[in-house]
């Protein structure tokens, strides 16, 4: 061959070494091995789970693993159990490493974070920090100096005081910092403090979110930093003790370039003087860039709303704010329909538009949807009582809707299914509490929509045919359901989980809460799945699933079964007394969680006090 | 126009405009030749590449959601074919093909057990046992419960 040709087609590469067999086979080239750049950039697209596999399945491999890791933009670690030991080894593979998320619940004690804190990191979230100390602030503040982007949960400690000493302590040293978010959860007293953020705000925040902090606390420090010109705070959650028209309209004033605002308000009893009314909605609207907007009031104290707003706040709100892309209101029990279409009418480029426990909103809201959002992404009507399926008759205008939650809304009926069918977008599907039947399933199932996320509890009337009209064999949803809520259903028995097991392929989580007629066999069912094709089932929850027997747990003692599990519930259920078998299974494996008492999935946000625990 | 001669012997004649999407063809066009072998690309092989370089040579605005459209359904092949793509892409210097290849064989591999990726990269496993025992030690957390050896169904 001439010279010239053969430079031209020597490539760079001429295989890598090592790590190459023979591919005689399906395989036909030249080249019987692949160049170690391409297993590196092919390598370099895959997760983290996937890459520790790939690091075992030879020298080769395990160098290119080691030679991406620390170079992956972030490390979310913390859907993975990791005690000390194995947190301390991870880190160190990934050193270098910019952004690390983290489930602290294992960590005993504050050496195992501060041990891997180095310089590097730029965005970090230590989630879950039951048994560690606001010690682990003052460390952050010494140790991540470029630190971006903080992200803390704490279990309330009853140290107020100590909390304030050691967030300024931080706060000297993070000059960098644009993001901070810190939770503390469980106690009235550590209710945040906010005068360390005057002392030293750091110059570039641009996200605060706090949990939890006083209403009165707030507006002072508010008053303050109107007078710092350089503050430009853009997005602000709080949740607070009681949201009022001062406080808003301070937040007005002194942070007038906000893009987002999130209020949630827990109070402890009927708000007097200082409280939310349609003034406080009007001024809204001199935050200029507004575009995501949140404000809930919380039952969880107190049985109480917003009782002085009504439709004339609404729609000055919606007046105001026109810009609004994502709207969330929560506890608005004297605004009817008109106020909250006024939102829907106003505000063109709505994506997000949820509405929370609202007794007057009715199917006039929809009425004439013609001219109104394309763009809406997510809607949630939670616990509106008087909707009926004939809200959601010209549901098919919006093209873009991929979530639709009507949980809690009572009236809703089989129409409704067939007005939902055809949303060909739609991926999550609440309908928990709707008055649907079989017939309204089947006719969902024909819509053949790619349905990941799927709520049917409390749907009374639904029965195994329904689960059966929806699971026909080649429908999308077989192939994208990952997430299956029947919980609260009578008519479900062992031959819907039948189905289920045999189509539904990939299952993640399954609730099956209160469903008395199911039995072990439908467990068996469970476990025996096909194993190619088919997911790993990781949650599971049988609380109240009175049909089961303690003989279960035999199933569960078995390696083999149930091998991705890691959350199961078992409260009210027979095998709530094998507690002492479980814990012997938990100690083999450490990421399964039992729980013995009514959680959901994950008990909640995860580390829920249990009256059982010690 | 140039000639490109496949590894089976096959002669194709393409308009130079669409092959210098390939750097390697690029270069040897620009050293005057107009008659190129390559004899480690296969005739099945270059054809989907000939194939690929003339879709993507107009990239006028109006065709773009169409390229995107072909892009995705030409990534829909055996994983076989996608290693021959990649081999030839590389050796022809297609960077826009590779960068589509990568996250495309990526995703079929990532739900492989360590066993299932060495059968696909026909890679025999060249650790001592003691080594691999400890490369899974070290791996293990990421995998809790399912096992990064299992078992091949």
């Amino acid at each position: 061959m001439d010279e010239t040709i053969k430079r031209h087609l020597t490539g760079e590469e001429r295989g890598g070494d090592g790590g190459g067999g023979s591919s005689d086979g399906d395989f036909e080239s030249s080249m019987d091995r692949f160049p170690n750049h391409i297993i590196i950039n092919v390598l370099e697209k895959m997760d983290l789970v996937s890459l520790c596999t790939a690091a075992c399945v030879s020298p080769t491999f395990n160098s290119a693993v080691a030679y991406i890791l620390p170079s992956l933009p972030s490390f979310d670690l913390s859907g993975f159990y990791l005690d000390e030991e194995t947190l301390k080894h991870v880190v160190h593979r990934v050193q270098g490493a910019k952004s690390l998320t983290i489930d602290c619940l294992q960590m005993k004690n504050d050496s195992s974070i501060i041990n891997i804190l180095s310089d590097h990191i730029e965005d970090l979230s230590l989630l879950k920090c039951s048994h560690l100390s606001y010690d682990i602030l003052r460390a952050i503040g010494e140790r991540c100096p470029n630190l971006r982007s903080l992200l803390i949960e704490f279990a309330g400690l009853g140290a107020p005081d100590l909390l304030r000493m050691k967030l300024t302590g931080m706060l000297q040293k993070v000059s960098l910092l644009e993001s901070l978010s810190i939770k503390i959860r469980g106690t009235l007293r550590d209710v945040f403090d906010v005068r360390p953020l005057v002392a030293f705000l750091p110059e570039g925040l641009k996200k605060l979110k706090l949990q939890q902090t006083g209403e009165m606390f707030f507006v002072v420090w508010l008053h303050t930093v109107r007078d710092i010109p350089w503050f430009k705070l853009q997005s602000l959650s709080l949740v607070l003790d009681v949201i009022s028209d001062g406080l808003i309209r301070t937040v007005v004033d002194s942070l007038p370039l906000l893009v987002e605002l999130d209020l949630e308000d827990i109070p402890f009893m009927e708000p007097s003087v200082r409280d939310l009314t349609n003034i406080g909605l009007q001024s809204l609207k001199y935050c200029r860039h507004l575009i995501a907007l949140s404000i809930v009031r919380s039952r969880k104290n107190f049985p109480t709303s917003f009782t002085r707003v009504d439709n004339i706040g609404m729609f000055l709100l919606s007046e105001g704010c026109r810009g609004l892309e994502s709207v969330k209101l929560g506890g608005f029990v004297k605004v009817t329909e008109a106020g909250f279409s006024s939102i829907l009418y106003s505000c063109l480029n709505l994506k997000k538009f949820e509405v929370l426990t609202s007794p007057l909103l009715s199917d006039l809201a929809f009425d004439n949807m013609i001219g109104v959002a394309r763009s809406l992404i997510e809607l949630r009507l939670v616990s509106c009582r008087l909707l009926t399926s004939e809200a959601f008759e010209d549901l098919s205008l919006f093209s873009k809707l991929e979530v639709i939650d009507t949980s809690g809304c009572r009236s809703i009926g089989d129409p409704c299914l067939f007005y939902i069918s055809s949303v060909t977008t739609v991926t999550k599907l609440n309908l928990a509490e709707a008055d649907i039947t079989d017939t309204g399933l089947a006719i969902l199932g024909k819509g053949n929509l790619p349905i990941a996320h799927l709520c049917i509890r409390g749907c009374k009337r639904v029965t195994d045919k329904g689960i059966q009209f929806l699971f026909h064999d080649e429908r999308k949803i077989c192939k994208t359901l990952s997430v299956l809520d029947v919980g609260r259903i009578a008519g479900i028995t062992d031959a819907a989980i039948f189905t289920i097991a045999s189509t539904a392929k990939a299952l993640t989580d399954l609730s099956l809460r209160f469903c008395f007629h199911v039995t072990d066999a439908a467990l068996k069912m469970l476990v025996n799945r096909p194993n190619n094709n088919s997911s790993q089932l990781q949650r599971l929850d049988l609380c109240n699933c009175r049909g089961l027997s303690d003989d279960l747990i035999m199933l569960f003692q078995h390696k083999s079964a149930f091998r991705g599990l890691r959350w199961l519930g078992v409260g009210r259920n027979p095998l709530v007394n094998k507690r002492e078998d479980f814990s012997k299974i938990c100690k083999a494996r450490p990421w399964f969680v039992v729980c013995f008492d009514d959680c959901e999935f994950g008990c909640h946000d995860g580390w829920q006090y249990h009256k059982s625990d010690d | 126009m140039i000639t490109l001669q496949s590894s089976d012997k096959d002669v194709f004649e393409i308009e130079q405009s669409i092959l210098i999407q390939s750097g390697t063809i690029k270069n040897m066009v620009e050293d005057d030749f107009t008659f190129i072998p390559l004899p480690s690309v296969d005739t099945e092989t270059l054809i989907k590449i000939i194939e690929y370089m003339k879709k993507h040579a107009d990239k006028t605005d109006s065709k773009e959601k169409n390229i995107k459209e072909f892009d995705k359904d030409f990534m829909k092949k055996t994983l076989n074919e996608l290693f021959a793509l990649v081999f030839a892409a590389n050796y022809l210097h297609i960077s826009s093909l590779l960068e589509l290849l990568y996250p495309s064989i990526a995703d079929r591999i990532k739900d492989k057990i360590t066993e299932a990726i060495r059968q696909i990269f026909s890679i025999r496993c060249d650790f001592t046992p003691e080594e691999e025992r400890r490369i899974i030690m070290d791996n293990k957390w990421a995998h809790e419960g399912t096992e990064i050896e299992g078992t091949l169904d």
